[in-house]
């Protein structure tokens, strides 16, 4: 018998199912950790798509909406892609519901084309989807977001992937964050 | 301190279950779908009430 789904898991699976018939997606954050047993709420999945021509995401965003998604900030798909194209990310809902969300934008740096690079799908999850691989998660939980919540989601991970754990590769992403994410933000300062 | 030692004790014990049991998909499903439904319920209410709508929105906006 098919194992029984939650929300979040149909609503991810219907999602990346026509997002993949255009290009490569990853689901990072959050649901990776929810959708490996961390019980804790969160009201959006986080998708991080390779960027495409604006003609290939007016075809997507009209089969999105043709299967009920519909995106929060705009109706005109040429505004959508517009936040997209600034690395402004999105959010789309399924059939007026509010919740959940699926908060999409596309990639931008050496840090997601590695997060491209070494996507994986997970066994524990039951779920036919690529995520970005669990050395990567830990690495922008622990060094980056530091949040308790993410700090916690991360306490989990180690434990149920204690077999898939590289602290080699996580040194590595973490450096990578230094160099893509952090290093930035001080010149801002 | 105390607490915070507690919850994590919590978090370890729960991801324990997950890693060793092969039922926990269940309790999970229970407990994510729960959550969804209460949300929505709710905003399905907020909108039928005066100026929920604009509270709505500005949940969204938020």
């Amino acid at each position: 018998m098919a194992e029984k789904r939650n929300v979040l898991d149909e609503f991810a699976i219907q999602f990346a199912k026509i997002v993949d018939k255009y290009t490569d997606y990853i689901i990072v954050f959050g649901f990776v950790a929810i959708s490996s047993g961390r019980a804790r709420a969160t009201e959006d999945i986080d998708m991080l798509i390779k960027p495409v021509e604006e003609e290939k995401f007016l075809l997507l965003h009209t089969e999105l909406n043709k299967s009920g998604f519909s995106c929060l900030q705009s109706k005109k798909p040429a505004e959508v892609y517009e936040y997209l194209k600034s690395f402004v990310s999105v959010r789309y809902v399924k059939d007026d519901e509010l919740l959940p969300q699926m908060e999409l934008k596309f990639a931008k740096d050496e840090l997601d084309e590695y997060q491209f690079k070494t996507r994986t799908k997970l066994k524990l999850t039951g779920l036919d989807l690529w995520f970005s691989n669990v050395n990567v998660n830990l690495a922008f939980k622990e060094h980056l977001l530091k949040s308790q919540k993410d700090l916690e989601d991360a306490k989990h991970l180690r434990i149920v992937y204690a077999e898939l754990l590289s602290e080699e590769e996580i040194k590595k992403v973490k450096e990578m964050i230094d160099r893509c994410r952090l290093k930035g933000k001080e010149k801002l300062r | 301190m105390q607490i915070e030692r507690q919850r994590e004790v919590e978090i370890e014990r729960w991801a324990n279950f997950v890693r060793d049991s092969s039922y926990w998909k269940e309790q999970h499903t229970a407990f994510i779908n729960a959550q969804f439904e209460k949300a929505n319920n709710f905003n399905r209410r907020l909108l039928k009430t005066a100026g929920g709508k604009k509270k709505l929105k500005a949940l969204i906006n938020r």
